[in-house]
């Protein structure tokens, strides 16, 4: 009846990656690389999945929900103290990997145009894997997270620039002649609406949306459709202006990520997130064609080492010298061991132009299949790897030497909490326990999805709904002395007594009605704010007062 | 991408103008999509039949948006009142369709295309209903209960009607087989949600980007098998849902889910109103007239079955007024009617029309006042025969679960007491234990009167609502009245009324605090 070869697809991909993710758990591998590997056999090796509008759609989602997601990480006050090592970093390894790829490409045996698509398309990291790696790691907002994010972004601009002169060139012959003017005027294009943009959204950040967005907060649909309605108005902008995506989903995030609600913004975009991406990465696999690489397996070895091993060490060289330690150098080198999806297109461009032949093509191809499914190893266990290289003594560089460690990072609100009771729901019962317990001297943590609810509390407040399990984690449930709910919601109280008992912390759960009680019973809840009993108790002893009762 | 940049850009000012006025907001969705149409801006990718990216985006979200409905196919939170909701579900349902399908032949329609309306306006909208209840806290209410069963049910219902219309060219075998196909395709969501799913999330323990991936898997297999028999992909998303229906699993799930329905929910009705269009004048006369239908229909056909099988009066107006709306997934049988022919579009735009205009209308509709107004227009109320009204007793206006805590102490010390209760079965119980009882909605004058509230010594209300409490304290001047309230709120309205306020929540807290206090475990 109807055409579902979209669905059929999608499904597919979301089976296969399910049952790939389980297992690839039991070799710890990355979820990245799973994803890279379904789409290698679901692509070229099987067929079952072809590319389509749809899926690519899916996969443009995907990227600017992450960017987004970044975005509403980072600030501009965050990011400006990572500005001046990110542009030099950025710019920096551009031109050395550039000009060393080159080289290597030259020693290789290609000729000059296949060695300058080649090495430019090994200059550019991956600004999606990585930032969602630093993501599951929880280390998008640590220094070297920084650093690495506002490198990308440098790096993302130089993409738009050499793509802008690219198009600008003629297309047919290799000898074609260059459009200048064109390529001049796009690249001025570029430069103009990068700064158009970023005005944009410093003044929407600080007059336009706040107040909105302070009166959407207090219902979370209307506040998830506004900021990803904002998010996609940035990509519309960054388009006319000739940007890229991940500009606009970027500044879109960072122009809402200082407003309060930023984190609850983050955990409800995140599944969106989730699911487009994982498509994205699989669709990547789906589009690599591996044959040209095969038959030209040496290069792409030695054209791969360049990117993991190359790259880090001129990252860890200008960022040493810099002024940051050896170990913030070495996570921040670490994330840029890999090539970017931009080098797809870069190269698939090329060849569209007829400047340089499929086998380019697959070799770039397999160089990123490699380098990310490697480097994603090498960030997930960065921090291992770190003690490793050290204790192997290949870090030894005297400029690295005297240099500071600065581990600054975001703390989260339930970072620091252990021993602690965590109050949710806002209602008059839940904010008049938070104060008794305050009163009582504990380390009280109210939590509620509503900005204004948790307004003159005190203790610490989290903004979240307890169904999305980060905001537990954020709570920091598995440390608590004990859990507490003063809901009116049936649903949301009995998966909260089941998490509690599931890290064995107590829980007390608010009865509103009695037929609850036989699920939170089963639940093992510890206790059972019943309160139409407690108040009918209470009316007993007001009726005593008022001589009603003896 | 710019298509969903201006859908999501148009659901943004769709759903500030629903918060803002207090509307449901598919209803409001919808029209923000027939205003871009209006003004001439709606993107060529969206076109029945138009760019494959966007209409499979949407497609998507169409499967997500019934998915998240199995999801919400939980029996158990209305089996206390199960033989209520079965009733009411189904003879509302077959008496409904039957006057939708009697009033679309009379405007013309084919007998098929008549089905499709009748069917489409005996339905009532789970997300618009639900949300009224939440916002009323009435979620726990008898009628609360009902209603949810009740929506749960029509959703099912739906659903094999979309299967069993799908199927109505190829003849009576072709129907019957889509009907067995799809029981069989229950009956194995049936089995990997009790047995296979639930051991798999607990062997496995998935982290919540596993978990998502394995819910579009599940959803996305659904549809397929759906397909691939034959059966519309509806089916196979509703099937796919119910799968992670039981708890835990629902509410593990439901969180990633609503991001991912919020977003959906918004693209689709922009889009859908978008795809619409504005109809034209004599459409919305259709619609309007449709929804008289239900509207005049609905509210006292569910208040007497209701009546009839339990609930007192209010409780069946209220249910009634509740369910007086036609459905989204009235939108989806008239979609899937479009797309296989058997509905025009005028139809389908009539249809669309008639959901919002009765979606638009519930939150009045389901304001408390307008069933207090419509419960002496009831015919079947019951009423008690008049008895010389008491004086100088305590009147207990409610009597619920704990009732006895406060009857016993003042029957102890010899007051007079008169209980007033709606529920037959509350009467009965005190008739059995000889406590002077009065059956009736404490909240009526008329009762009030009978049970002597102005010459009361005390009334004591125990009623579920703060509303009732204030019209129970309007009418008796100068009796004290006491009343239980939760929210700080309430107790300054009861207080401003002149009453008597007990916290619960301040009770509830101080037991908590002792219990906490005395509890070693906990407090260390």
């Amino acid at each position: 009846m109807e055409d579902i070869e979209f669905l059929h697809s999608l499904g597919i991909i979301a089976v296969f990656a399910a049952v790939m993710v389980a297992l690839g758990r039991a070799v710890r591998m990355p979820a990245i690389v799973v994803y890279l590997l379904c789409g290698v056999v679901l692509g070229p090796v099987t067929g079952l999945v072809e590319t389509a509008d749809g899926l690519d759609l899916v996969s443009e989602f995907g990227i600017a929900f992450l960017l987004f997601l970044v975005g509403l990480e980072l600030s501009l006050a965050k990011i400006k103290d990572v500005g001046k090592v990110a542009i030099f970093a950025g710019i920096g390894q551009v031109l050395f990997t550039a000009a060393g790829g080159y080289l290597l490409c030259w020693v290789l045996g290609f000729g000059a145009m296949e060695a300058l698509f080649l090495a430019t398309g090994l200059t550019f990291s991956s600004t999606v894997v990585v930032v969602k790696l630093l993501d599951e790691k929880g280390e998008l907002d640590s220094l070297y997270g920084r650093i690495a994010v506002g490198i990308f972004l440098v790096q993302d601009m130089v993409v738009i620039l050499i793509l802008t002169f690219l198009a600008g060139m003629g297309t047919g012959d290799a000898g074609a002649k260059v459009d200048g003017w064109a390529a001049t005027l796009g690249l001025l294009k570029a430069f103009g609406g990068m700064a158009l943009l970023l005005v944009l959204s410093l003044l929407a950040a600080k007059y336009l949306l706040p107040r909105p967005f302070k009166w959407a907060a207090r219902s979370p649909q209307v506040l998830l459709v506004w900021a990803i309605s904002w998010c996609f108005v940035m990509v519309f902008a960054a388009h006319e202006l000739g940007l890229s995506l991940e500009v606009g989903a970027f500044l879109a995030g960072m122009s809402l990520a200082q407003l309060p609600y930023n984190e609850d913004l983050r955990r409800r975009v995140h599944p969106l997130m989730n699911l487009f991406i994982a498509v994205f990465f699989v669709m990547l696999g789906v589009k690599v064609d591996a044959s040209g690489a095969l038959s030209n397996w040496w290069p792409t070895l030695v054209l791969s080492i360049f990117v993991l091993i190359g790259n880090p060490l001129i990252f860890i060289a200008i960022i040493g010298k810099m002024g940051y330690g050896r170990k913030t150098a070495f996570l921040t080198s670490v994330t840029v061991a890999q090539i970017s999806e931009f080098s797809f297109i870069f190269a698939g461009m090329g060849m569209g132009m007829g400047l340089i032949g499929a086998d380019i093509l697959s070799i770039t191809a397999m160089v990123g299949v490699i380098t990310i499914a490697i480097s994603s190893y090498m960030i997930i266990y960065n921090h291992g790897l770190y003690k490793w290289v050290l204790k192997a003594g290949l870090l030894k560089w005297k400029f690295l030497d005297g240099k500071p460690e600065i581990t600054d990072r975001i703390v989260h609100v339930g970072e620091n909490l252990g021993g602690h009771v965590i109050v949710v729901g806002m209602n008059t019962l839940g904010r008049d326990l938070v104060r008794r317990l305050a009163e009582k001297g504990e380390d009280v943590l109210a939590v509620d999805t509503d900005p204004e609810k948790l307004e003159g509390l005190p203790g610490q407040g989290l903004l979240g709904s307890v169904g999305y399990l980060s905001v537990l984690e954020e709570a920091g449930y598995e440390r608590a002395k004990l859990i507490v709910s003063a809901l009116q919601i049936e649903e949301t109280n009995d998966l909260l007594a089941y998490r509690a008992k599931s890290v064995g912390v107590p829980c007390a759960i608010h009865v509103v009605d009695l037929s609850v009680v036989e699920n939170l019973l089963d639940l093992e809840t510890d206790y059972l704010m019943v309160s139409k009993v407690d108040g009918v108790k209470a009316q007993l002893r007001k009726l005593k007062e008022m001589g009603v009762l003896e | 991408m710019n298509a969903f940049a201006l859908l999501l850009v148009t659901a943004a000012v769709a759903y500030g103008v629903a918060r803002y006025f207090r509307l449901p907001s598919v209803p409001v969705l919808i029209g923000a999509g027939m205003a871009l149409s209006l003004a001439g801006l709606v993107p060529e990718e969206l076109s029945f039949g138009g760019g494959e990216g966007a209409m499979d985006m949407l497609e998507l979200g169409l499967v997500f948006l019934v998915f998240a409905s199995g999801v919400e196919l939980n029996p158990s939170r209305f089996k206390k009142f199960a033989p209520a909701v079965f009733w009411v579900a189904g003879l509302q349902f077959v008496i409904a369709m039957g006057a939708g399908f009697l009033c679309a032949r009379w405007m013309g329609m084919g007998t098929l295309e008549a089905v499709y309306m009748g069917g489409g306006l005996a339905a009532s909208s789970t997300l618009v209903v639900l949300r009224h209840l939440q916002l009323r806290r009435a979620m726990f209410e008898p009628y609360g209960r009902v209603v949810t069963g009740v929506l749960l049910i029509q959703d099912v219902a739906l659903v094999l009607l979309i299967v069993l219309l799908s199927r109505v060219d190829g003849g009576g075998w072709h129907v019957g087989k889509g009907l067995i196909e799809v029981i069989v395709m229950g009956g194995v969501a049936w089995i990997a949600q009790r047995f296979v799913i639930p051991k798999l999330v607990f062997r496995f323990k998935p982290d919540e980007e596993n978990l998502l991936l394995w819910l579009v898997a599940v959803l996305l297999g659904f549809v397929g098998v759906a397909s691939w028999v034959g059966l519309p992909l509806i089916a196979g998303a509703f099937a796919g849902g119910f799968v992670f229906s039981a708890f835990p699993l629902n509410g593990l799930v439901r969180g990633q889910l609503s991001s991912l329905v919020d977003f959906f929910h918004a693209m689709f009705f922009v889009a859908l109103g978008a795809l619409l269009g504005v109809p034209e004048p004599d459409l919305w006369l259709q619609a309007a007239l449709y929804s008289g239908v239900v509207i005049v229909v609905t509210p006292p056909l569910v208040a007497f079955i209701a009546e009839w099988r339990g609930l007192n009066a209010r409780a069946g107006i209220e249910t009634g007024l509740l369910l007086a709306q036609t459905s989204e997934f009235s939108l989806l049988l008239g979609l899937s009617g479009m797309l296989l022919g058997h509905v025009s579009e005028d139809t389908f735009s009539v249809l669309a029309l008639t959901t919002v205009m009765t979606m638009v209308l519930t939150p009045a509709l389901g304001r408390e006042g307008v069933a207090t107004f419509l419960l002496p227009f009831h015919p079947f109320r019951r009423r008690e025969k008049a008895k010389e009204s008491p004086k100088g007793h305590v009147l207990i206006l409610g009597f619920g679960s704990a009732g006895m805590w406060t009857v016993k102490p003042l029957l102890a010390q010899g007051e007079s007491v008169l209980v007033v209760d709606d529920d037959a079965a509350v009467c009965r119980a005190l008739e059995k234990k000889k406590i002077p009882y009065l059956r009736g909605d404490g909240a009526e004058p008329e009762v009030l009167e009978k049970a002597g509230a102005r010459d009361a010594k005390l009334v004591i209300a125990s009623m579920r609502r703060v509303g009732d409490a204030l019209t129970v304290l309007s009418y008796v001047k100068g009796v004290p009245v006491v009343v239980r309230v939760f929210e700080e709120e309430d107790r300054q309205r009861i207080e401003a009324a002149g009453g008597i306020a007990v916290m619960n929540s301040d009770a509830a807290a101080d037991t908590f605090m002792a219990w906490l206090a005395a509890n070693d475990r906990v407090s260390e």
